[in-house]
């Protein structure tokens, strides 16, 4: 069998910067747009596909909006990819709601001015009490 | 934020937090003497049946105090023994000294409950009791005195003191008296000492508190009878404060209740609940009126009755009349520091059930500055 020539490859540096800004405008563009409007997070990646096809459209570059559609499409194939592949799934940003840390109240052991002060058993500001307040203590 | 915010803070488990939680209460018994007027609590090592806590406690504990009781195990089934039944009710009181500052000094009748019986006794002195128990009932049927709404708290290594301070009577003579305080102990698994003066901004203490006066009564002329006037009076007869209040302390009543005792001579306690009801409570601050009525909700009463019945089987009965209500204030009555404050009941003339003493205590928030 013929073994395959590598042809030289011209280095064509506009495309390169193009495909950077489509890159650029596909990833970030969507956390500019929520910061104006809230977005839902299944909706992003369509945001920052659309916004580097408007960039393409109004720049009259049809290359930053070629390539802003094709690097949509990738984050949308990828995960079926790895599913093929059978490697580990990554989780999309997509739908995750934070997990709320621990409550505040730990006790720990003193290790600062501050932590001498707390839990004392003097009242810091004393309140009225009302009837709902005391009703249960008579 | 108060003790109740404070405790309620640590009440339930969440992620992080190293701390136990024990909801026994700790209890204390001594046995008390004639004559012996002073008893201490929580001072002997733990044993079984005698008391499950030594204080102070430890630098790994804090104990929340929710509420206070007390037993005397002894069923009063004679009139001589609910006389002296009375005396612990009204002329006894349990001082709480945290760090050597007073921080409670309730009357008995606000927490210590008892056993009482109607005794029928026969010829061949075969006696029949239909026993009962007593107290401080509170609207949830617990009886002794609750501090829900203010805690106590029983810091880690601070210095603590329960006396109790009785007349003595014989009738108790080798009684067990239990104390009993009803509370959440935290365990901290990571030792932690608490600074009870706070920081310089701390300067305000809010307790719960019991502003009370055992008063004798003379005879049944109408009389107005001065409450909380007068600083000559012994200390086992009122909880030390008298009106006007000092500059730096406020007290805010939520409850109070007017306790009648079995006169010298007993009658009929039914004489004696009726005449005692047309009594009027009078309280005035600073000219202005803030409570004038009758003993309705918050007249109580403790006395029994003997007779001897002259049909055959000639029955001897003692019947015992205990009710115990408290008025829950709707809305709080505020005493100022440096008030003009007049509390006065007055009794009508030909009032039955002339002896004895009756006591009025008003339960409530005491605010002071500290330190």
């Amino acid at each position: 069998m013929r073994r395959p020539k590598l042809k030289k490859v011209k280095f064509d540096s506009s495309t390169v910067i193009n495909v950077m800004i489509a890159s650029l405008l596909v990833q970030k563009a969507p956390l500019l747009i929520d910061m104006l409007f809230p977005l839902d997070p299944s909706v992003r990646a369509v945001a920052g596909v659309g916004a580097g096809y408007l960039v393409g459209m109004l720049t009259g570059k049809s290359e930053i909006a070629n390539a802003s559609i094709a690097i949509g499409a990738v984050d949308f194939v990828a995960p079926f990819v790895d599913d093929l592949l059978g490697g580990s799934k990554t989780i999309t940003q997509t739908g995750i709601t934070a997990i709320p840390g621990a409550s505040g109240t730990v006790i720990k052991a003193p290790n600062a001015l501050e932590d001498y002060l707390r839990l004392n058993d003097y009242i810091s500001q004393p309140i009225a009490q009302v009837n709902e307040t005391y009703r249960s203590s008579y | 934020m108060d003790t109740q915010q404070l405790l309620n803070k640590y009440l339930y488990p969440t992620i992080g937090q190293n701390v136990n939680r024990h909801q026994y209460p700790i209890y204390s018994t001594q046995t008390m003497l004639t004559a012996t007027r002073d008893y201490f609590f929580f001072n002997n090592p733990v044993a079984p049946f005698v008391t499950n806590k030594q204080l102070p406690i430890t630098g790994s504990e804090i104990f929340f105090i929710t509420a206070i009781s007390a037993y005397p195990v002894l069923n009063h089934v004679t009139t001589a023994q609910v006389d002296a039944l009375n005396e612990l009710l009204q002329q006894s009181f349990l001082e709480i000294m945290i760090n050597n500052r007073l921080a409670m000094k309730i009357p008995g009748l606000d927490f210590i409950n008892y056993q009482f019986a109607d005794a029928m006794s026969d010829q061949v002195v075969v006696t029949a009791l239909k026993t009962k128990i007593g107290g401080n009932k509170n609207t949830d049927g617990f009886l002794g005195r609750k501090i829900k709404n203010m805690p106590l708290v029983m810091n880690s290594n601070s210095n603590f003191q329960f006396r109790l301070n009785t007349p003595g009577n014989a009738v108790y003579n080798n009684v067990v008296f239990k104390l009993v305080l009803h509370g959440l102990q935290l365990d901290k698994l990571t030792s932690f000492d608490w600074n009870e003066i706070g920081n310089v901004q701390n300067q305000l203490q809010q307790i719960p508190y019991t502003m009370w006066q055992t008063i004798p009564i003379v005879n049944g002329n109408q009389t107005q009878f001065p409450i909380l006037q007068n600083r000559a009076t012994a200390q086992n007869l009122f909880s030390g404060d008298t009106f006007p209040l000092s500059d730096i302390v406020t007290f805010s009543a939520q409850n109070f209740e007017v306790f009648f005792n079995q006169p010298d001579v007993p009658i009929d306690p039914a004489t004696i609940w009726n005449s005692r009801l047309q009594n009027e409570l009078y309280m005035q601050i600073d000219d202005r009126v803030v409570y004038n009525g009758d003993l309705q909700n918050s007249l109580s009463l403790l006395a029994g009755f003997g007779q001897s019945l002259t049909t055959t089987p000639n029955l001897d009965v003692v019947n015992i009349f205990e009710k115990r209500q408290s008025r829950i204030l709707d809305v709080p009555i505020d005493f100022p520091a440096n008030g003009k404050v007049l509390i006065q009941l007055t009794q009508p003339g030909g009032s039955l059930g002339i002896t004895g003493e009756f006591t009025f205590a008003m339960r409530g928030l005491l605010t002071r500055r500290v330190a």
